[in-house]
């Protein structure tokens, strides 16, 4: 062999450091030890192909945000608020079934078929029904609480009874119950003066208090890791609902792992819907001239001082002797 | 220049040297940070990456220097040669060890929907004996720095199945001037728990807990008060969205081995099977709610003393029961 073709002959210790890791990488390539259908007891309902399906589908469209491990704490969590949810609780905020219980696959499915506004969860059109299907499937396997338990049951709601009644009654008496029995206004803003929130509170027995800043939000404490702000209707978008039909919905459930609780077993279904009604009032005012001069005219009233509180009733005397032996004979 | 027998050509390294950046290299890779494939399924791999890419320019300078053979054009040549054939075989690595990729995941569906109603039998249940059993007494007192602590919740942890547990109740828990009437109780399994508020206020009750939570719920004045139950045993605190401080914690047990501590301190569990049995309390104190456990033998038909002292009980953080 001459020098030049030892020059260009290519040498064997360069070709065995090509070789070894091309050898390499073809075998971590075929290295799959996924197995969908190892399954907890040997049981399953789903198919092998569908939980590979979800895998990757939410490797494409929800790692990003949710994070490989359903923690929540994918590569653009840290630039969101609120942060993505973290699966591995086994619970949501938005869902028809009472708060903090088992979501079903079909509230995770509106969540994904609706987004929810205000957040970087969009709703997610371009994913057919199949794959998100298949996504929800392998969501669950992040926690084993659906295994534990069974999913909650939706809230019942009742047929709208204001329908043939007219809204403005609706909202007035939602605005009733928003301002009185529920005092949705302890967190939320209050959209009424002061005198008329007094009658409000009155008309249920509720010892009349105003808080601090009434007319703004207040921060609560949830068990999503950070204190949440409930929505200021005229200002901020509702995340998961819009119209009455879906705000009785979100009212009747509450809201899980914040300070909204279900309303549904303890107001009547005309205070319910009559609060779906009045929300769905002001939700059509949002940033609008007619919610700002609302809100203007609620910040600017004049100077208003809390009635006295009513002395107790005093309590019925207890019968005679004389009136028993009368009543007796 | 003298080029040598050059494993790259340019690259200025001859094949043992190269070698030697390049299995350096990967060595780090595999072992920095602990081992590849021993390291946690949360680990961040970043640390590894990067310092296994880096060490490559002062080794192959090194090298270079050690064999009068450093120019700058070497230098490049060599480092990205060995990150080039040392992406491939790190890659391969990664993805045959690491346990950080979604691709590491077990599945695990859900069970077909004729086991939901068997879902209960995942968790062990406490079951009564079905036969005649030694029945024993556990006493003593619990204390804190000396004093007695009454009002804490005294229970057995999984206990062996002894007497039948007792027949649901329907519990209070009542609200006045914004606190709970009783800052820790005894709940058991299926109680009918009544949230009773006396103010003219809202309260709301919010449940966090070790198990599964009842939901959320609402206390307006004047309304019929709600009722929830506990399906599973364990730790849980319930808290008023609206006042601060308007809280209590709660412990629901599934068998009949629990009470609360008298004045002083003083409890006794009777009817308890003999042998071993781990004792747990539960405490609210100034300070917040303690637990604190312990293990016991008791003897057949007979008494097992038991003095528990929170003074080395570990605080319960109030969101993580």
């Amino acid at each position: 062999m001459t020098r030049r073709e030892e020059r260009t002959r290519p040498r064997p210790v360069y070709l065995l450091c090509l070789a070894v890791p091309a050898l390499l990488a073809l075998a971590a390539c075929a290295t799959d030890d996924w197995k969908p259908e190892v399954l907890r007891d040997g049981k399953s309902v789903r198919a092998a192909g569908t939980l590979k399906h979800g895998r990757e589908q939410y490797s494409m469209y929800c790692a990003g945000c949710h994070g490989e491990n359903g923690d929540g704490e994918g590569p653009a969590a840290r630039f969101m608020s609120p942060k993505p949810r973290d699966f591995r609780k086994g619970r949501v905020k938005f869902a028809a079934v009472p708060a903090n219980t088992l979501p079903r696959d079909e509230d995770l499915l509106n969540t994904l078929n609706h987004g929810l506004h205000g957040t970087a969860m969009p709703a997610w059109n371009l994913v057919s029904q199949e794959d998100k299907v298949a996504i929800i499937a392998y969501i669950k396997t992040f926690s084993d609480v659906w295994q534990k338990e069974a999913p909650g049951a939706p809230v019942p709601i009742k047929p709208d009874p204001w329908r043939k009644k007219g809204p403005e009654k609706a909202i007035a008496e939602g605005d009733r119950v928003y301002h009185g029995v529920a005092n949705c206004n302890g967190c939320h803003p209050s959209y009424a003066d002061k005198p008329t929130i007094v009658e409000d509170m009155k008309a249920y027995d509720i010892t009349p208090g105003f808080r601090d800043d009434m007319y703004s939000s207040v921060e609560k404490e949830s068990d999503w890791g950070a204190p949440i702000k409930p929505p200021d209707f005229l200002v901020d978008r509702t995340k998961s609902a819009d119209t009455k039909e879906e705000l009785v919905k979100v009212i009747a459930a509450g809201v899980g792992g914040t300070a909204m609780p279900s309303w549904g077993e303890t107001l009547t279904d005309k205070q319910l819907w009559g609060l779906a009604y009045y929300v769905e009032s002001l939700v059509r005012m949002r940033d609008i001239e007619e919610g700002r001069a609302l809100k203007k005219a609620l910040e600017t009233q004049p100077p208003y001082t809390l009635p006295p509180p009513e002395p107790p009733k005093p309590e019925a005397p207890p019968p005679s002797a004389d009136a028993v032996d009368a009543g007796s004979k | 220049m003298k080029t040598g027998r050059e494993t790259i050509p340019g690259s200025g390294l001859p094949a043992p040297a190269f070698l030697a950046v390049l299995a350096a290299s990967v060595g780090l890779f595999v072992v920095y940070n602990g081992l590849l494939w021993k390291a946690p399924r949360e680990a961040s791999h970043v640390a590894r990456f990067a310092v296994s890419y880096l060490a490559v320019i002062p080794l192959a300078a090194g090298l270079l220097l050690a064999l009068r053979r450093f120019t700058w054009a070497h230098l490049v040549t060599s480092t990205f040669a060995v990150w080039a054939i040392k992406m491939v075989i790190t890659a391969a690595l990664y993805e045959a060890f690491a346990r950080g990729t979604a691709m590491q995941l077990q599945a695990v569906a859900p069970p077909p929907t004729a086991m939901l109603g068997t879902a209960a039998a995942l968790r062990a249940e406490y079951r009564a004996a079905g036969a005649p059993f030694a029945a024993a007494r556990i006493r003593g007192h619990v204390k804190r720095g000396g004093e007695g602590v009454p009002g804490a919740v005294v229970f057995l942890d999984t206990p062996q199945p002894g007497r039948a547990a007792p027949a649901h109740e329907t519990i209070d828990l009542v609200v006045a001037s914004s606190r709970y009437a009783e800052p820790l109780q005894l709940l058991h399994v299926d109680d009918d728990v009544r949230l009773v508020s006396r103010d003219g206020v809202l309260h709301t009750a919010h449940f966090t807990g070790s198990a599964r939570l009842p939901p959320t719920r609402a206390l307006p004045p004047g309304a019929e008060p709600p009722v929830v139950t506990f399906s599973e045993p364990g730790l849980f605190r319930v808290r008023c969205d609206n006042h601060e401080g308007e809280s209590a914690w709660l412990v629901v047990v599934d068998h009949p081995y629990a009470t609360q501590s008298a004045e002083g301190g003083a409890f006794a569990l009777d009817g308890v099977p003999a042998g071993e049995a781990r004792v747990e309390v539960v405490a609210v104190t100034a300070g917040g709610a303690r637990r604190l456990d312990a293990v016991v033998t008791v003897p057949t038909a007979g008494t097992a003393d038991l003095d528990l002292d929170l003074s080395s009980a570990r605080e319960i953080h109030p969101e993580q029961p």
